[in-house]
């Protein structure tokens, strides 16, 4: 008897999710206290907000000071995004690109077009300040009727995107929903579910939180949070943006595959592995069906773990070497 | 814009069943040639709707028509008359066939004095194509000022799941205000449950209905039943 | 015989004598011969070459086949699945219509070697992807042949591509399901699927199950579903066929309906339910279904006395 070929090490499909982002965090890049709040927060991403275009320190404040800020949120080993307007593109483009950057993070986007014109800036940039052409990315906040209606253009659009940015809040209100969770059900369900099914299907990921408390954004309980991460996993999304630096940790830990979970998986992929040698398309485990899928799915999930712990690894090494020069 | 929150339709010939008088009064009252006129009294209907246009402009009830597809072209020429402020086209489909009636819209202002594009129209989906074309239908003519979620239980045969609300209910409703907001169009529908759909709500379930959908981005919805006017205003006022 | 009934289509692994030789019996309206995930890479071309027979031994009560193929090897597969006696081809995985469009060609062309009338083999596309779901309805238009859908929900595949737990105890899948039955009914193409039951357990084998999931679909009009476990069998093809209640009620309501339309009126009741155009069209629908499934049922029961009297038994 042949022995089936041996596939049980390397699973056939790209790693999954594209990035190990399971929190982000806002934080204003004139803060002062950037530093210390980067450091504190151990968020996978940081999307710094900018001062807008005529503010009177546009864009002095930003030329002076958001080199070191980036690279003070950078050295707590975090991915840093650049928030930037649609309405102000190129103006917060030209001043905010600078190495180090994971990408930018685009609002209010007006359609696919505007994606296009941030790929095509961004590359221009990249050429004249020596930073890898197409290295950065994009993410979309959605926060208006267009991102949901045109979700699958603009995912389309440009290599560089990398994944939807859904805060409840900010998307109820441009549709004109309510903010207060009132319903029994998730007024955005059908939404979140559309931009994670787009985003996965190009690729790339969705960072939300489920309902309620994506709406309310409390600072509640560690359990509740817990259980709210775990829903929101449980419909695809990799990750949040987190309200509460609270919300940090949890994250950090709920979105990815649990040590449970990974044993169970680890247990599959040998049981499998069995089956297979002694010529059995499917094994069953625990009253489930083992077969090709289960076990390639395993392997992704134990995959998965392993680059989660390895970025927290990173963070920690990233740490390490640099205390907060505020702290 | 003017409040429009409930749209009360009400057959154009006066009816022997609904005498009773709204409680309240409709933000909007919806002339009907279609459900509720009989085959064989639609050109009785046509006929009386000039004279009622004028009745209701002389009293400042705001008036749409809710015109038939399947007789639109003699229908929306009997509708274009003084006092009336657009029609309510039920399933529509595809976006050529608004491009038209928005040709002949133009055709009868221009005949009949009325003001150059300013009879609206309110696209009321019904159906699968219709709301999988939402966007490109309310695109289709710059007259389009409403997208509406229809009868869909009975117009697509969606039947009950088991979480209380209809087949495919949420996701079109979803897509709906979507598109509606992307666009600048007024959201109108009402989150109806099993057991009570449109017409046979009593005015607690209606006003759950006009609720419940105000949460989800919708601002006015379709009614046939006087009793159901101060619900859905109610329904669609608590912020 | 209609072949469009399958409340229950029920996947058999043609390789194991245990189940192909069995499944006639159980009553199912459809049994899936599978060359895909139920076969080891090893058996895929013991497989193939079983398939033949396979639907001679599995049609022995009636039941309609399909043959669910492998996506990496389609060219390989269907010489091995068009067969007279198919009704239909399971492409799983479907992502784009450029896979839906090379299937169709291959199968037009073993249909006119293999004396099969053009056409008449459906392709079901299986959506088993975020990337199948958002191009279903490319994948829906791609051709004409004749197709059916299903999917965007669960599986092991759809749950690997989207990066989630399976078997939690709300629907996960909401967009994508939903977006493939809506696209399914915008281009007039049956659909199969769509109505949540939970699982949390996951089991594929227990009646409670089964019943539940039979009468969800039942309720939400859904006349289709697949089976993984025999003992969903029975459930299903009596949980979707209509109830002899709903029969009468569509019955008066034509005859009311046709009386009202004779005497010009549209809108009236009966029985304290209001009876108009919908009414009437629902209740031609529950007729037509009821129709087919006892056409379905009668064709069964005559199949499977056939194969009981005959003189020779294939073994």
């Amino acid at each position: 008897m042949t022995l089936a070929q041996d596939t049980s090490h390397q699973p056939a499909e790209k790693p999954m999710p594209r990035n190990i982002r399971r929190s982000a965090f806002v934080l204003d890049a004139h803060d002062p206290q950037l530093a210390t709040r980067a450091f504190n927060s151990h968020a996978d991403a940081i999307f710094l907000n900018l001062i807008k275009p005529g503010n009177p320190l546009w864009p002095s404040q930003l030329t002076t000071t958001l080199p070191s800020a980036i690279e003070a949120a950078a050295a707590v080993g975090a991915e840093i995004f650049i928030i930037i307007e649609s309405s102000h593109l190129e103006a917060q483009l030209n001043v905010a690109i600078y190495s180090g950057l994971t990408g930018i993070v685009l609002q209010s986007i007006e359609g696919a077009q505007t994606l296009e014109c941030a790929s095509n800036h961004l590359t221009k940039i990249e050429h004249e300040r020596g930073i890898v052409v197409g290295s950065l990315e994009i993410q979309v906040w959605v926060d208006n009727a267009v991102g949901v209606g045109e979700c699958l253009s603009i995912a389309r659009q440009s290599q560089r995107f990398g994944g939807f940015i859904i805060d409840d809040e900010t998307l109820c209100r441009a549709l004109g929903m309510q903010t207060q969770p009132t319903l029994s059900f998730d007024p955005l369900e059908y939404i979140k579910s559309e931009l994670i099914t787009v985003a996965t299907s190009v690729g790339a990921q969705a960072m939300g939180m489920s309902y309620p408390l994506g709406l309310t954004r409390e600072n509640s309980s560690p359990e509740t949070v817990k259980q709210s991460i775990k829903r929101a996993r449980d419909t695809g999304f990799k990750g949040a943006l987190c309200a509460h630096e609270n919300w940090i940790s949890h994250c950090n830990v709920g979105f990815q595959p649990s040590p449970e979970e990974v044993d169970y998986y680890r247990r599959v992929i040998e049981v499998f592995a069995e089956g297979i040698r002694r010529g059995m398309a499917s094994v069953p485990l625990e009253g489930k069906m083992i077969d090709v899928p289960v076990d390639l799915r395993a392997k992704l999930y134990v995959q998965w773990a392993q680059r989660a712990h390895q970025r927290d690894e990173e963070k920690i090494q990233a740490s390490n070497k640099k205390r907060p020069l505020t702290a | 814009m003017p409040c429009r929150r409930s749209w009360l339709i009400q057959s154009v010939l006066p009816s022997t069943q609904h005498q009773d008088k709204p409680s309240e009064k409709a933000d909007v009252l919806v002339l009907d040639l279609e459900y509720s006129v009989a085959t064989r009294l639609k050109s009785r209907a046509r006929q009386a709707l000039r004279e009622q246009l004028l009745n209701l402009d002389a009293i400042q009830q705001s008036a749409f028509v809710r015109i038939d597809w399947s007789t639109r072209w003699a229908d929306v020429r009997a509708a274009m008359y003084r006092g009336i402020q657009g029609l309510v086209l039920p399933g529509p489909e595809n976006p050529e066939d608004i491009a038209d009636i928005d040709t002949l819209m133009s055709q009868m202002e221009r005949e009949r004095g009325l003001n150059q594009g300013s009879t609206q129209i309110v696209l009321m989906l019904e159906s699968a194509r219709g709301f999988w074309n939402a966007q490109s239908l309310a695109q289709a003519s710059p007259r389009v000022s409403a997208l509406g979620v229809g009868r869909i239980d009975l117009t697509m045969d969606l039947k009950p799941l088991p979480q209380n609300e209809f087949r495919l209910s949420r996701y079109l409703m979803s897509r709906t205000v979507v598109a509606a907001r992307m666009l600048g169009k007024q959201p109108l529908g009402a989150f109806w449950r099993p057991g009570t759909r449109g017409g046979v709500a009593n005015p607690t379930q209606t006003q759950e209905a006009a609720r419940e959908a105000q949460l989800m981005g919708y601002r006015g919805s379709f009614c046939v039943n006087p009793d159901q006017v101060a619900a859905i205003n109610h329904g669609f006022s608590s912020e | 015989m209609n072949n469009r009934v399958s409340r229950c289509s029920m996947f058999v692994t043609p390789t194991n004598p245990r189940f192909i030789d069995k499944a006639w019996t159980r009553g199912g309206d459809v049994y899936i011969l599978d060359i895909e995930d139920s076969i080891a890479p090893a058996e895929k071309q013991r497989c193939r070459e079983l398939i033949q027979e396979s639907i001679e031994k599995a049609n022995k009560g009636g039941a309609s086949i399909y043959v669910r193929i492998n996506k990496p090897f389609v060219d390989a597969d269907l010489p091995y699945a068009v067969w007279p006696g198919v009704d239909r081809i399971m492409l799983p995985k479907t992502q784009t219509a450029a896979e839906v469009q090379h299937a169709h060609e291959i199968i037009s062309t073993l249909e006119k070697e293999r004396g099969i009338e053009p056409g008449s083999i459906e392709l079901y596309p299986m959506i088993e992807s975020t990337l199948g779901a958002v191009n279903i309805y490319e994948i829906l238009s791609a051709l004409p042949r004749k197709l059916s859908s299903m999917g965007g929900a669960g599986g092991y595949d759809m749950a690997m591509n989207m990066g989630i737990e399976m078997f939690a105890d709300f629907d996960q899948y909401a967009f994508p399901v939903a977006h493939v039955a809506l696209a399914a009914m915008a281009l007039d193409i049956e659909a199969t699927g769509g109505v949540f039951v939970p699982n949390p357990s996951g089991r594929v084998d227990q009646a409670d199950q089964a019943n539940r999931q039979a009468a969800a679909l039942h309720e939400a009009g859904i006349h289709h579903a697949g089976a993984l476990h025999p003992a969903f069998i029975e459930p299903l093809v009596s949980g979707l066929s209509p109830t002899p209640e709903e029969i009468g009620w569509a019955e008066r309501v034509k005859a009311h309906f046709e009386c009202m339309t004779d005497a010009g009126e549209s809108v009236d009741s009966l029985e304290d339910k209001i009876i108009d155009r919908y009414e009437y069209q629902s209740a031609l629908k529950t007729l037509a279904w009821g129709q087919a499934c006892a056409q379905k049922d009668a064709f069964k029961q005559w199949a499977k006395n056939r194969t009981l009297n005959a003189p020779t038994q294939t073994q």
